[in-house]
């Protein structure tokens, strides 16, 4: 059995370990287009906010792949021949596999807007290397606009203001982090990010940019800006699916089993279109733990197991200058809300009919584990003993038959695989 | 390999969470040093529920959570059996909290904070060894409770 994983991301390290959980011998070959081998893709901003130092930004370390005995081939892969079952290469270098693996993670969204690709001082925060090209156009005291403010516009304002530029962000909705806040909780962030002396316009969109002069908004005004953020989403990279014929919506399709069209492709990360599994529509989800996820099972099933990967759930946590932000959940489901907060200490939680379905919680990270797994669970609860809980928050104040039913939790086979 | 807390022996005197507290971070298991001079930080903690407590504590979770959705890669589970943190390496994101369904990992300046089922100590755990009723036992995987 030949193993080839296109991509050196989050997804294709599961993916490694996936697959020696249960094939310990046979080779797999891992195509790195970035050539910067497996780090930490959340790391950048820490990166760019000089936390972090370029030998601490690995996400398996380096002799990871040695010990686990995957070949990293620094190259990208320009297509995929399914016919043969051969990856080709921008050298020209042609890789057979028997079992292939679609981890290519996306790229952030270019808006189409007057002057956005002329100018140099426009520039997007994803890769280490836009890190690194960024550090050397930072310049204390001077302004930056970040375009958009959910999680990665955020984490690029933060880390821009940490390093002494004065920060706008633009955000085209009427909140921040539209898709893990509430208009409540988002206000309280605001705030928090304004004492600190970031700036941040909302429902207002960037519609020119004027160079080293900076942006215009839809409403005529003009930012001076000696450097833009485009930070207004990612999407799936799905050319090498959709070149080679495998069915893709909005990213590629896969089955239960994240299985691609083609029976032996499989694909995992940020490039699927998989489940909410809250509303059980179909998301392009983004996010780390389900890239991990998702990888670990598309392995395990490339080496002959059946797991089978019911979704995720939408679910971050991120620090900002001093804030925790946890928000879990469906922004789409109406429901009951209950409200807690205490100094700058917040949580609100959304139940429909006894059943979590969303929470969000600022500064309060301790009760947010057995809340996600609240709403993983759908466990009905009555609303008196919401009620308690909510009255003071804490471990202590959990529903009863939560901590009952947790103790399931530890041995939890939801995950666990049949071999076929 | 985990600490299994019995919650009809807890007295929930909390000596278990100071002897974690001062089981780490240098203290060598010196309670003043730990709790008079300097931060005590205990890897667990007591929960207080209705009429019952018991030591809430990591329960190093076949294919845990934590470990799956650690952004840095700075929590780890060698053969799927105890979860370390490498504080060195961690960068304090919560993402481990937010998906532990026991509440069991603690935020901390630098890194957060989980029980290691006190690898440096010889001997039992040190709220196992701690544990005046018996309350606390350290369990092989496989082994019931
Ligand atoms: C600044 C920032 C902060 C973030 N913070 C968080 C967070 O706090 N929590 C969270 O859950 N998520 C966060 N994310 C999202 C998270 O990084 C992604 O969900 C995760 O990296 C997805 O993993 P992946 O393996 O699917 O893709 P990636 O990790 O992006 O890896 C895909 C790799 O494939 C490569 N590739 C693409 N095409 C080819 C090709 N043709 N040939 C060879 N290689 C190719 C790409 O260059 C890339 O290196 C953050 C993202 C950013 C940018």
């Amino acid at each position: 059995m030949k193993y080839v994983i296109i991509g050196n991301g989050i997804a294709a390290a599961g993916a490694v370990e996936g697959i020696r959980s249960r094939d310990r011998e046979s080779p797999i070959a891992i195509i790195d287009g970035e050539q910067r081998g497996s780090y930490s893709r959340p790391l950048i901003t820490y990166y760019l906010a000089g936390k972090r130092k370029a030998e601490q930004m690995h996400y398996r370390p380096p002799a990871f792949f040695h010990q686990q005995g995957v070949t990293v081939i620094p190259d990208r892969a320009v297509k995929i021949d399914n016919q043969t079952r051969q990856v080709i290469l921008q050298s020209g270098l042609v890789v057979g596999y028997d079992r292939l693996l679609l981890a290519t993670g996306a790229s952030p969204i270019i808006p189409e807007i007057p002057g956005i690709r002329q100018n140099g001082c426009v520039k997007t925060l994803y890769t280490w290397q836009d890190a690194e090209q960024l550090d050397l156009l930072v310049t204390p005291g001077q302004r930056a606009v970040v375009m958009g403010s959910g999680l990665i516009g955020i984490k690029a304002a933060e880390a821009l203001y940490q390093r002494g530029m004065q920060v706008t962000i633009i955000e085209k909705q009427t909140q921040i982090l539209p898709r893990l806040l509430s208009r409540t909780s988002a206000e309280l962030v605001k705030e928090h990010l304004q004492d600190k002396g970031i700036e941040i316009i909302t429902g207002q969109e960037v519609t020119r940019i004027n160079g080293d002069n900076g942006v215009e908004l839809a409403d005529g005004r003009r930012l001076t800006a000696q450097l833009v953020i485009v930070a207004i989403g990612t999407r799936p990279n799905l050319s090498l699916a959709a070149d080679c014929g495998l069915a893709v919506n909005q990213g590629v399709l896969v089955d239960s089993h994240l299985r691609t069209s083609d029976a032996n492709i499989f694909a995992a990360g940020d490039v699927i279109e998989t489940n909410d599994i809250l509303t059980g529509y179909p998301a392009v989800m983004a996010l780390l733990p389900l890239a991990h996820r998702e990888g670990f099972l598309a392995g395990q099933n490339m080496a002959g197991a059946a797991c089978s990967y019911p979704g995720g759930l939408l679910i971050n946590s991120v620090h900002v200058l001093g804030m925790n932000i946890i928000g879990a959940g469906s922004p789409q489901i109406p429901g009951q809300t209950w409200l807690w907060q205490q100094g700058n200490h917040y949580l609100e939680l959304v139940t429909e009919s006894g059943r979590l379905v969303r929470y969000i919680a600022l500064n309060m990270p301790q009760v947010t584990g057995p809340l996600t797994s609240l709403i993983e669970k759908q466990m009905e609860i009555q609303d008196s003993l919401w009620q308690e809980f909510i009255s003071q928050p804490g471990l202590n104040r959990l529903p009863p038959m939560y901590w009952e039913a947790i103790k399931e939790v530890a041995d939890n086979d939801s995950y666990r695989c049949r071999a076929i | 390999m985990k600490v299994v807390s019995y919650s009809e022996y807890c007295l929930g005197c909390g000596l278990c969470r100071i002897h974690c507290a001062a089981g780490h971070d240098g203290y060598n298991g010196n309670i003043l040093k730990a709790y008079k001079r300097g931060t005590p930080r205990p890897r667990a903690d007591l929960i207080f529920h209705q009429d019952q407590s018991w030591l809430n504590t990591c329960q190093h979770c076949p294919d845990a959570p934590c470990v799956n959705a650690c952004i840095t890669g700075a929590l780890q589970q060698y053969d799927r059996g105890v979860v370390y943190i490498d504080e060195e390496i961690c960068v304090s994101c919560y993402t481990c909290i937010m998906v532990c369904p026991y509440g069991h990992i603690f935020p901390g300046e630098q890194a957060v904070l989980k029980c290691d089922l006190c690898r440096e100590r010889p001997g039992q755990p040190a709220c196992v060894a701690a544990c005046p009723n018996g309350a606390l036992r350290l369990v092989n995987e496989g082994e019931t409770a």
